[in-house]
């Protein structure tokens, strides 16, 4: 593979995005849309509601097919990979769906399980076991090991849904708005909770999100989306100074 | 634990597939009993001239047994039939290769079946594809028709007879015609033929009398006159005796009316032959027990006429035969 | 007008493709065989209750319903005869699969629906898993496999519901019901019938999960999913039993 070639592991980006585009029917969500996210970087992507930025992380796992640009994840083209390497390239990416996505018909458990049982890596019954375990330990929540789903909080889900990302050790990890639906203080908990992940398993991350609070506490680097572009990239300090109304609005 | 549950929940599910799938094999293995494919068979023909609606599939009866069914029927040419029967082997030896066959219906309104039924006379066993005999069944409507035209001809004689005997007691001129002796021998002769007769009306009414009283047994007379082809037959037999024997009498009558008008003719001619023949009682004793015949025949078979009359299934044939007696009158 | 019958012919083309999917998919591995037994467990064995229930009362009332003018007819004796080629031909399976369309279709709607809105079809997705074989091809394959399954056993119990029914009035033997109801039926009586059922469980599953895995966004999107489920389940299932009769007839076989 071409891409694959050019891929020098620590020093290229981890995912960079080119001239993307995508479109449903008339209405257009993403125009020529680029960005790079660099190792152990962690990215905010800000936008207003129905802006496209889970469009955008969608499209950058390979749930939704863009119709022009590249996207190249490790070294991967995504759009043109076929299933199975698609596949091996997910096992090296988490997701943090808004909704969590927790299988309610299943256990915690057996919702930690599900990655590891489903993608072939290889992990025995005792290492599965043991890794359930320390994700739960990370996220503060072991006793919930044989719950249900729906007998957990909000904010507990959300726990359990960042513990099932975790638990195949990723090198990306994509949130889609990850305090969105929570009260204030367990948004918070749920951000601090992101920044030492990200230190504890040094991964390169992009956060979908409109709260300022997440975005000031974990943003190495904030990249703002308007009209389906990206209007400017630059720390969150930066922004926050700008004279730009445009940047304005969302400090305000 | 887990597995426990699992286990357990695929026990479960096994016994309802399972159970589901044992009554379908159940299912399909007592059809194909009662179908008798899991059985061995034999085939053997019979030619009609009429199946009367017979399908394949329709059941084949042996003396009333339920033994096989009709595996096809082929037109062979325009007046023959052929009826291919798979019977089951078990009553193979019972089956002989003149048994008749005649087509029938499973009670009143249902399928219709080939009946088989042993010949009187001894044959040996059927063979694999043999052919054997059918016999055309009697119509009931047409019996029926039969029947009411005996009546009404059994009627007229009865009249007739009635008329001439009454003109032979009350003839002033018997005396002197029976003076005449060669007149008298004749007399004497149709006298006797009389009484011949009446007594072959008398057994006839009998004869349907039974078939009746057969018939008012059992479940209802419509069930057993549809089904019990044998009564029916003997009805039909019966009534093709009276037919005979009315037949007889009314030839026999117009012998009588002729005779009587003879006597009216020779109304002058005195003769001592009347005398001679009144003094011979046991001549007359004869007479009055052959009129007695006469009317005790009668009397029977009106009876019979009455009885069916009040039968249920023949009411209305009789109440539609009087409405038109009565229009007409 | 135009734009309804517009979306008529789309959602048509829409579920036909979604129909053709299944049959790409079900024969290629990886088989997820453990969902599939999991879900002929909970869409087989646990509507049994509700089925044998519904073939039980069908039984008996469906007797006690013919009983006044079988009598009148005077052919009483032959209530076993008429009440078991009903049940098996026609009852059994329409009923059957009537009762199976409100519970499974529903629920099968109703679950990939809240499924597809809470994005665990993409988790799925991203787990190294396709949905599509995961959830849609067990689930179809399931209700393909147990509704026949079903359909025998509501028969049975539907049988035996018209046994007590006709000892409500009269004394019949098990053994001489049993007898009198397979002296009138015949393979060309049961075959189709059971036969038929494939294609209930077949429509029934596929359009459950086609509703609910293009489930709209939101609570009311997975409201109306499993709504119109049922309602297109249940008329598939007539006019498949339509079309099967057509062609049995036309067979010969009827």
């Amino acid at each position: 593979m071409e891409t694959s070639a050019t891929y020098i592991p620590g020093e290229s980006p981890v995912i960079s995005i080119n001239g993307l585009s995508k479109a449903f029917g008339t209405h257009v969500v993403l125009d020529d849309f680029s960005l790079q996210l660099e190792r152990g970087q962690t990215k905010v992507v800000l936008g207003r509601s129905g802006s496209g930025k889970s469009v955008l992380i969608k499209c950058i796992i390979g749930l939704l097919p863009p119709d022009a640009g590249e996207i190249i994840v490790l070294g991967n083209d995504i759009i043109h990979l076929g299933h199975d390497e698609l596949d091996e390239v997910r096992v090296k990416i988490g997701f943090l769906f808004q909704s969590n996505a927790l299988y309610d018909s299943m256990t915690i458990r057996e919702n930690l399980e599900f990655p590891m049982r489903r993608h072939t890596v290889g992990i025995s019954d005792k290492e599965a076991e043991s890794r359930i375990i320390e994700v739960l330990t990370d996220v503060g929540l072991e006793h919930t090991i044989d719950m249900m789903p729906s007998e957990l909080s909000g904010g507990m889900q959300k726990r359990i849904a960042l513990a099932r990302t975790l638990i195949l050790r990723p090198e990306i990890i994509l949130y889609d708005e990850p305090t969105t639906g929570l009260d204030p203080v367990t948004g918070r908990e749920i951000t601090s909770l992101i920044k030492s992940i990200q230190r504890q398993y040094n991964t390169s991350a992009i956060i979908i999100s409109h709260d300022m609070k997440c975005v000031k506490a974990a943003a190495d680097s904030v990249a703002i989306l308007i009209n389906g572009k990206c209007y400017t990239e630059n720390t969150y300090q930066a922004l926050k100074q700008s004279d730009d109304p445009q940047v304005k609005q969302f400090f305000e | 634990m887990i597995m426990a549950k699992q286990t357990l929940s695929n026990i479960k599910l096994g016994v309802f597939v399972i159970s589901g799938l044992v009554l379908l094999v159940l299912m399909l293995y007592i059809i194909g009993k009662n179908q008798s494919f899991f059985t061995s068979n034999f085939e053997i023909k019979v030619r009609f001239k009429n199946v009367d609606g017979l399908t394949v599939g329709n059941n084949v009866r042996f003396s009333g047994i339920q033994s096989g069914t009709v595996k096809k029927i082929i037109i062979v040419n325009d007046t023959t039939i052929e009826v291919s029967m798979l019977i089951a082997k078990s009553i193979k030896d019972n089956i002989r290769k003149n048994s008749i066959a005649y087509i029938g219906s499973e009670g009143l309104m249902g399928n219709k079946v080939v009946n088989i039924i042993p010949n009187t006379i001894p044959a040996p066993g059927v063979d694999e594809g043999d052919m054997i005999q059918a016999r055309s069944q009697p119509d009931l409507n047409d019996a029926l028709g039969t029947l009411y035209q005996t009546n009404d001809n059994v009627a007229v004689i009865s009249r007739d007879l009635l008329q001439t005997v009454h003109k032979i007691n009350n003839s002033v001129l018997l005396n002197e015609l029976l003076n005449d002796t060669l007149l008298l021998s004749d007399l004497q002769l149709s006298l006797r033929n009389v009484k011949v007769s009446s007594e072959h009306i008398n057994n006839s009414a009998v004869l349907v009398h039974d078939a009746m009283s057969g018939m008012r047994q059992g479940k209802g007379v419509l069930g057993v006159l549809l089904t019990d082809k044998s009564a029916e037959r003997d009805a039909a037999r019966a009534l093709a005796n009276i037919n005979a024997a009315s037949d007889r009498a009314n030839r026999l009558v117009t012998k009588i009316d002729s005779i009587a008008g003879a006597l009216e003719v020779s109304i002058n001619n005195r003769d001592g032959l009347v005398y001679a023949l009144l003094q011979d009682t046991a001549f007359a004793g004869r007479l009055g027990r052959s009129l007695n015949n006469v009317e005790s025949g009668t009397a029977a078979f009106n009876e019979d006429m009455e009885a069916l009359k009040h039968n249920f299934l023949l009411r209305g044939y009789f109440k539609k035969k009087n409405k038109v007696k009565n229009n007409k009158n | 007008m135009a734009s309804s019958s517009k979306t008529f012919f789309s959602e048509a083309g829409a579920m036909t493709r979604f129909a053709g999917v299944f049959f790409q998919q079900a024969f290629k591995p990886r088989y997820e065989f453990r969902a599939f037994i999991k879900q002929c467990y909970i869409i087989g064995y646990q509507s049994l209750p509700l089925v044998g229930i519904t073939g039980f009362i069908m039984g008996l009332v469906l007797t006690m319903q013919l009983r006044p003018s079988m009598v009148d007819y005077g052919v009483e004796a032959q209530i076993p005869a008429v009440i078991g080629l009903a049940i098996i031909r026609e009852i059994g399976p329409v009923i059957t699969g009537l009762i199976f369309a409100g519970k499974i279709g529903s629920s099968i709607g109703a679950e990939l629906g809240s499924m597809r809105v809470t994005e665990q079809i993409d988790a799925m997705e991203v787990s190294g898993t396709n949905p599509y074989k995961y959830l849609i091809v067990t689930r179809v394959a399931a209700t393909t496999l147990m509704l026949p399954v079903l359909v025998i056993l509501s028969d049975a119990i539907s049988l035996y519901g018209a046994y007590l029914g006709v000892n409500i009035r009269a004394v019949t033997s098990p053994s001489l019901f049993i007898t009198q109801v397979f002296d009138v039926l015949d393979y060309s009586d049961v075959l189709p019938a059971i036969f038929k059922t494939f294609f209930f469980g077949f429509a029934v599953g596929m359009i459950g999960s086609f509703k609910g895995y293009n489930s709209k966004k939101g609570t009311e999107g997975v409201g109306r999913s499993a709504n119109s489920a049922v309602v297109l389940a249940s008329l598939a299932i007539f006019v498949i039993d339509l079309i099967v009769v057509q062609i049995t007839e036309i067979m010969g076989i009827n």
